[in-house]
């Protein structure tokens, strides 16, 4: 009996998972196409669907119906292997988040640490795209990956940190509830939160921290080579990405679920496509930052700021 | 006296002044290949620049002028400097040492009317696939339909 | 990855060790260089060790053409060499051929010239100022300048029935008379560019990544500007005060109340700053134009055949890349005997490898975004 909810609980997870990336997609995409037109004195997409909503689902299906296309040179074991090591973790990354008190997929004690580990997995997806294809520019792009990794990825973890000592906890749904009977952590942690702010731009690659694919520079950059339904999976990867990032950033600062009115869902989401808005406002108005600018902004002035305010308050803490 | 005349003091040429108004051109030397590097050097420390390299064929005369165009930032002074010698395999000699600016435009007329300019560092063809064995603006060039067709 | 004899074919040099090496084909189909220029890189990781720009892929052989049609069919070939400031070129070749025959152009011909050209100018420096921000990875300012360029397309479309490779000047004047529709037009897009020209300030100029990215890059130092010939904003952008419109005055020009913008870092953010500040005084021009705009013709009587007296003359203007000068020799026929056409893009593109040396990729794609080039009229 035990062993048969088990399944079923599992069965459900997976197709809610599934739901959620492939229905995320369909409308972050359109949002961001909105968004990006309206800044531009344009309309975005209006023929497919009300609204141009069904315009993601277009380019889907003609993405998929497209060939791929393998480079003679590619090292194609890797080269197919790369979009599926992208994909997968963020996938499993959905795994702890808690959309409500009772909407989890899996209750994890070390749901953040899981979600952090697996958002390092996503750099070496890229990594295996930019050595697998035999481009130069892709290669380039990929070193620009690696090299920026350990610049937000510290600065990250310190920004975490203080939220874990505020709350005493690694899961994602007791930090929700930690916040439940005070301020929310934002409030507390205002330095934190912006750090974390900027570091998921970095991490999910997304301007102004676009230079694994910065298109002026490097066509494409690690998926120069790629067409079809792989290029289509780095897609999904990286929106995909971006959900999780926002959904954690939602959890850690802004109180999860939590909000009156509304049931739990719905703030969850609300606060989702607040910082998903906040992505795209900053890659439809800024320049992109020069590679070594980016690394001395993050060693010289995240990591230093965010240790610092770390430091203060674990000393808090153990004052009080 | 002109700024021209100034810079070029020192070096033995006449300078003739041009009709401005006419030919646009304020003033010209017609020199000997061997002055054109001291003429160059002059006119760099007077800080004209070079505004282009470029040649012109004279079928009727059997020669080649190499034409080179100066003038000035701070003051209207367009000064046109002439050389002139046989059509068959002109030989220039090559500014690019004074003015860098010069390398491109004399690969550029190099290889559309076949001259050589004696001392290049760089003499590759420009503009023009690197296999061409013609020289499109020499008057005797004939584009592949007059030669097709026997025309002149 | 790095080969030695390509090395020697693209004019690299091969310095230090060379293990780590290798050599990047930037175009000629790539998004950063706007056209079909070719750069071989010779890098080391993301750094320039030396840079050599190949060029000829957009080749026509202009200057040939010229030498086999008339004077009256050249003209429309001008507007194919830089399509950005197609204005620009008309007014060269019909002033060359009015100085060499002798032609007198009306007055109001000449501010329609003016008026005309100015507008060209101002959509030119537009699309560079898109274009150029594309290359700094922001992608709306180069919609909202194109936004405003449209505006400037439909305006000159209106009277001179194209909107990109004009052939509206004629010898002796121009091709059709402008109305009050068309001046009133072009004072109402005077009144909403001023005020909206604050706007890409302050979307772009002040923005902390931007002046990042562009001051100190590139840097044009004043020795090296006449040794390369160079002209326009890139090198107002280092301080010369040099403009055709000042120093060898055409048409109207003298006449008309304007400022020179000049900066004097050399830097990306210098040739930046003297564009924006020309559409302003562009704007200065074509107000002074619709109030001054004389009555009278438009064309003065010139002969149908066209045949310049044996001799030579050269005519340069400004265009919105620099100076174009055009050399032209005529033998007394109706056809020219040679035609050179010295190009403001070919000489500001020649200190392209000087410039990217020693520089990060990320740099040497803005450098080159800011030496503002139209490739067709490199190649011609």
């Amino acid at each position: 009996m035990i062993m048969e909810i088990t399944i079923v609980r599992t069965l459900l997870s997976i197709l809610g998972i599934t739901l959620v990336v492939g229905l995320n997609a369909v409308f972050v995409v359109w949002l961001e196409r909105k968004v990006a037109g309206h800044m531009q004195y344009r309309l975005g997409p209006t023929e497919v669907g009300p609204a141009g909503l069904l315009q993601t689902v277009a380019d889907g299906l003609k993405l998929v119906s497209k060939q791929i296309i393998f480079p003679r040179s590619a090292d194609t074991p890797i080269f197919i292997l790369a979009p599926i090591i992208c994909l997968v973790p963020v996938f499993v990354a959905l795994l702890p988040v808690p959309f409500s008190e009772n909407i989890q997929a899996h209750e994890l004690d070390v749901g953040l640490l899981l979600v952090i580990a697996l958002g390092l997995l996503n750099t070496l997806g890229i990594l295996l795209a930019g050595w697998g294809c035999d481009n130069k520019y892709a290669l380039l792009g990929a070193s620009r990956a690696v090299a920026q990794i350990l610049a937000y990825k510290i600065p990250l973890l310190l920004c975490i940190l203080p939220i874990i000592l505020l709350s005493g906890t690694f899961s994602l749904r007791e930090i929700v509830v930690a916040q439940d009977h005070s301020l929310w952590f934002a409030l507390y942690q205002p330095v934190a939160f912006l750090i974390y702010l900027v570091a998921i731009t970095m991490e999910t690659n997304r301007s102004p921290f676009d230079f694994a694919e910065a298109e002026s520079e490097l066509v494409a950059g690690f998926h120069t080579e790629y067409s079809g339904m792989m290029f289509s999976l780095f897609f999904l990867a990286e929106y995909t990405y971006m959900f999780v990032a926002a959904a954690i950033a939602s959890v850690l600062f802004l109180g999860g679920w939590l909000g009156p009115f509304f049931p739990g869902p719905v703030w969850m989401l609300l606060k989702i496509y607040f910082f998903l808005f906040l992505m795209m406002w900053f890659r439809w108005t800024f320049p992109r930052v020069r590679v070594d600018q980016m690394l001395s902004f993050g060693w010289k002035i995240l990591l230093p700021i965010s240790l610092l305010n770390f430091l203060l308050t674990a000393g808090v803490m153990a004052a009080l | 006296m002109s700024i021209i005349e100034t810079a070029l003091h020192d070096v033995n040429v006449t300078v003739e002044a041009q009709d401005y108004q006419q030919s646009g051109i304020h003033a010209q030397a017609e020199i000997q290949a061997e002055q054109l590097k001291s003429v160059c050097r002059a006119l760099h420390s007077f800080c004209f620049f070079l505004e282009t390299v470029t040649a012109v064929d004279n079928l009727s005369t059997e020669t080649m002028q190499g034409v080179w165009f100066f003038n000035h930032y701070r003051q209207s002074a367009r000064f046109k400097v002439v050389i002139e010698t046989g059509r068959n395999n002109p030989v220039f000699p090559s500014i690019g040492a004074i003015y860098p600016g010069a390398v491109w435009h004399e690969r550029e007329t190099g290889e559309f009317f076949g001259i050589v300019y004696d001392g290049s560092k760089d003499s590759r063809c420009l503009l023009l696939p690197e296999d061409v064995t013609f020289h499109p603006l020499r008057k005797d060039f004939k584009r592949p339909e007059q030669q097709i067709a026997g025309i002149h | 990855m790095f080969d030695s004899q390509t090395a020697a074919t693209y004019n690299l040099e091969t310095v230090g060790d060379q293990e780590n090496d290798f050599i990047l084909n930037l175009g000629p189909q790539h998004p950063g260089t706007h056209g079909v220029l070719r750069v071989v890189l010779h890098m080391d990781g993301e750094y320039i060790l030396s840079a050599d720009p190949v060029l000829g892929y957009g080749h026509r052989m202009q200057e040939k053409i010229a030498e086999t049609l008339t004077y009256t069919q050249v003209l429309p070939y001008m507007a194919r060499m830089d399509y950005l400031s197609a204005l620009s070129y008309n007014q060269a070749w019909v002033c060359l051929v009015e100085k060499m025959c002798g032609y007198e152009v009306p007055r109001r011909a000449e501010y329609i010239r003016v008026l005309t050209t100015e507008l060209n100018r101002i959509s030119s420096h537009f699309l560079w100022f898109g274009a150029f921000l594309l290359d700094l990875g922001a992608f709306t300012p180069f919609l909202h300048a194109f936004e405003d360029r449209e505006k400037i397309l439909d305006l000159l479309e209106t009277l001179t029935g194209s909107r990109l490779t004009y052939c509206f000047f004629r010898f002796g004047g121009v091709g059709a008379d402008v109305d009050s529709v068309f001046l009133k037009g072009a004072q109402d897009f005077v009144d909403h560019m001023r005020s909206h020209l604050a706007s890409y300030h302050d979307l772009v100029t002040g923005n902390v990544i931007f002046q990042e990215r562009t001051r100190d890059v590139g840097v044009i130092l004043p020795f090296d500007t006449w040794g390369y010939g160079l002209t326009g904003p890139v090198l107002r952008g280092s301080g010369e005060k040099y403009d055709v419109r000042l120093r060898e005055p055409y048409s109207i020009y003298p006449e008309l109340d304007f400022e020179i913008p000049v900066e004097q870092t050399g830097d990306c953010l210098a040739r930046y700053l003297v564009r924006l500040q020309e559409i302003e005084e562009s704007l200065n021009i074509i107000e002074q134009t619709i109030a001054g705009m004389p009555e009278g013709p438009i064309r003065s009587k010139v002969p149908k055949i066209i045949k310049p007296p044996e001799g030579e003359a050269t005519m340069s203007v400004e265009t919105p890349r620099g100076e174009l000068m055009i050399y032209a020799v005529s033998d007394g026929s109706k056809i020219p005997y040679r035609v050179k056409y010295r190009v403001p893009s070919f000489a500001n593109l020649s200190i392209f490898s000087k410039m990217a040396k020693g520089q990060l990729l990320a740099d040497a794609l803005a450098v080159l975004g800011s030496l503002d080039l139209v490739i067709p009229e490199v190649d011609r």
